[in-house]
């Protein structure tokens, strides 16, 4: 399983208007391949963790992993 | 006319406009602050005696149409620190003294007793009795000042907390709406003012136009340019109105870094509740708001409004830091009750962070259980707002609470608490902690940006790799182009991708004076300002063990990631300018 958390204003931009939910393992999944089956357009991406590391849109994903996805953001 | 300066004494009770000296005349903001206390405060004097000044001071842009110029630098010897000390705000008061063409108003002497405001206009600058307001909660006193004043009066305002000298106090500011929502929070600065029986200021611009400007074809231009760099940056253009600084709960929370607990763990389970997104949610479906401007010219709109499930206002500048501090940092999930305690603190006149930090180590001690929401707020309403002896013992800051409950486990530097990033998990914010001559401080040079959120490049959180270069370059930067102008330091989210609004900001700067300042030129500035800072630190008995984190960064892993401190001393004594001892 991939557990996807999504954040900002990405669930509106989802098709399924989801925010968090698991999404089943398969061998030479990426983080695009995620979010493209989320319907998700890559130009509203911010920061992308896994497992709370920095990543990128061509990262593989391993079974059981934590994928967070925000919009740009900042503050302080 | 040029700006002048407003020396302001309330043992004599006299208020008069000075020439700004030659060598101050391009100084502003934290800048002109810093220069006026290294000039002028004996290093080795006690903050809350007599001898102590406090200065407010109105940055280079301020005034001018320039957008988000209107941050108030509050400048004076540390009663927290003991250390030099500026922590600015926005709100109403910079742009108004902007418009008077005011650079800074120093205010000294002994009252004797005595309690004043003081108003200042076209006509002036008058200390008048301030019996009748001192005493008033922040609210009250906005509220009775703007009825005897006038609406569009800007007050600077001693809260409770100063007027007891507390150690955390801030120094209050009213908004647009007249609200004291924002605060010059750090380092005690309120504590100053009520040494100085200064209960307010209260500053009318009514018949001032703007300050001239030099070139105003070329200010225009290059406002024009960062303007529109602003409007851009998916950051300043997007993020930040929509969700506000509460966006980094959940970012924060994610990379493992939020400090919960007492800086025990690097992920609070309910961060969810207290999020960003929920707050907006809130505000949506209660009619509260966000996009709100905390002062006027603001183009980034990240403020907030924040309204109780029936309508009614709680609070207002309701932002990551409070949320973290008195949220996460207590292991509390209730952000409507985080709401109430905001408004507590703006209405005493409290640093949340050094509130959030200080009930944290508290907890830890034995005082009330961590999550215990409702006595949070309890100790905020009956002991802290009415000066208690445990009142006392809250109100003087995290690391002087850590010693009466007998705690060890102190997260400060320089003996102010820490913000809302666990410096293990992300190491540059950990290298400007301990660096910056504020003590522990997010905003002298905000890391976060490029270990977490990807403006300005990318250096990995968490390893020592480049973070001091990173740090240092972001501390000159902020002193330099944002602290001294009296631009919002959110401007560099944009900045640091666009070095043409970088740029514009010169040009600025230029264009209002005739006195050519290049990008280069307020990066050294900001170097400058930073070593009278520093060298006022060493007068006042600050070593290179000052420029530290506790050590209990250094042993205990961080989870999730595991991770402890491990910057090197000596890069973080280059940082700070240390001569390296040759061994012989
Ligand atoms: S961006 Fe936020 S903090 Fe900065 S001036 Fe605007 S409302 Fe105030």
């Amino acid at each position: 399983m991939i557990a996807v958390r999504l954040f900002g204003g990405l669930q509106v931009l989802a098709g399924s208007g989801r925010r968090s939910y698991d999404m089943p393992y398969r061998p030479g999944l990426t983080v695009s391949a995620v979010l493209a089956e989320e319907g998700l357009p890559f130009e509203g991406i911010g920061v992308i963790l896994v497992n709370g590391r920095h990543a990128s849109l061509a990262t593989p994903l391993q079974d059981g992993d934590r994928l967070s996805v925000f919009t740009p953001a900042g503050g302080g | 006319m040029a700006r002048k300066l407003l020396r302001v004494d309330v043992g004599t009770g006299s208020a008069t406009f000075e020439e700004l000296p030659e060598e101050l005349v391009m100084l502003g903001g934290r800048a002109l602050s810093s220069a006026i206390v290294a000039r002028e405060v004996d290093p080795a004097c006690d903050p809350l005696g007599r001898e102590n000044k406090i200065v407010f001071s109105t940055g280079l842009l301020a005034g001018t149409t320039a957008p988000n110029s209107s941050r108030l630098s509050v400048g004076c010897k540390s009663p927290l620190t003991g250390g030099i000390k500026e922590s600015n705000s926005g709100g109403q008061a910079a742009n108004r003294l902007g418009r008077l063409e005011i650079a800074a108003v120093v205010v000294e002497g002994d009252p004797t007793g005595k309690k004043w405001i003081l108003n200042v206009n076209k006509d002036g600058a008058f200390l008048l009795d301030g019996g009748r307001y001192w005493g008033l909660a922040n609210y009250a006193c906005a509220e009775a000042l703007h009825k005897d004043f006038g609406e569009r009066a800007a007050c600077i305002l001693c809260g409770p907390a100063g007027e007891s000298g507390y150690r955390n106090s801030s120094v209050a500011m009213t908004d647009p709406e007249g609200r004291p929502s924002r605060h010059a929070g750090r380092g005690g600065s309120g504590a100053v003012m009520g040494a100085r029986g200064l209960k307010a200021m209260v500053i009318d611009d009514a018949g001032v136009e703007r300050p001239a400007l030099l070139d105003a074809d070329r200010f225009k231009q290059a406002r024009a340019r960062l303007v529109d760099g602003l409007a851009r940056h998916p950051v300043t253009g997007d993020g930040l109105p929509h969700y506000g600084t509460a966006i980094l709960v959940n970012i924060i929370n994610e990379a493992g870094a939020l400090p919960t607990r007492n800086f025990h763990f690097g992920t609070f389970n309910e961060a969810e509740a207290i999020s960003g997104e929920t707050l907006a949610q809130n505000c949506d479906e209660r009619g509260g708001k966000h996009e709100h401007s905390c002062m006027t010219g603001c183009v980034v709109h990240c403020s907030n409004v924040y309204v109780d499930k029936e309508g009614k206002y709680v609070t207002s500048g309701l932002e990551y830091e409070t949320i973290w501090a008195l949220g996460a940092n207590c292991e509390n999930s209730d952000l409507d009750a985080i709401a109430e305690m905001d408004f507590e603190c703006d209405d005493i006149g409290l640093d949340t962070i050094e509130m959030g930090d200080t009930l944290a180590v508290a907890m830890e001690g034995g005082l009330l259980p961590f999550a215990d929401t409702q006595g949070m707020l309890r100790l905020l309403r009956e002991e802290v707002r009415h000066g208690t002896e445990l009142g006392h013992k809250l109100g003087n800051g995290c690391e002087r609470a850590a010693r009466e409950f007998g705690v060890t486990h102190v997260p400060t530097v320089k003996h102010q608490g820490m913000p809302a990033y666990d410096p293990r998990a992300i190491k540059g914010i950990g290298v400007t902690y301990a660096t910056s001559p504020m003590g522990a401080d997010h905003t002298a040079g905000y890391a976060v940006a490029t270990n977490i959120l990807d403006v300005g490049g990318h250096v990995d959180p968490l390893s020592r790799e480049g973070q001091c270069p990173l740090s240092q370059g972001l501390q000159e930067a902020t002193a330099g182009f944002f602290d001294s102008t009296g631009l919002c330091v959110f401007l560099a989210f944009a900045c640091l991708d666009q070095p043409e609004s970088l740029a514009a900001i010169a040009e600025m700067v230029s264009a209002r004076y005739g006195r050519e300042m290049s990008v280069n030129d307020l990066v050294a500035y900001g170097a400058r300002v930073l070593d009278m800072e520093r060298d006022f630190n060493r007068r006042a008995g600050f070593g290179k063990e000052d420029d530290r984190l506790p050590a209990f960064f250094l042993t205990e892993p961080l989870p999730p990631h595991k991770v402890v401190w491990d910057v090197a001393d000596l890069d973080l004594d280059k940082v700070c300018g240390w001569t390296p001892v040759m061994e012989v």
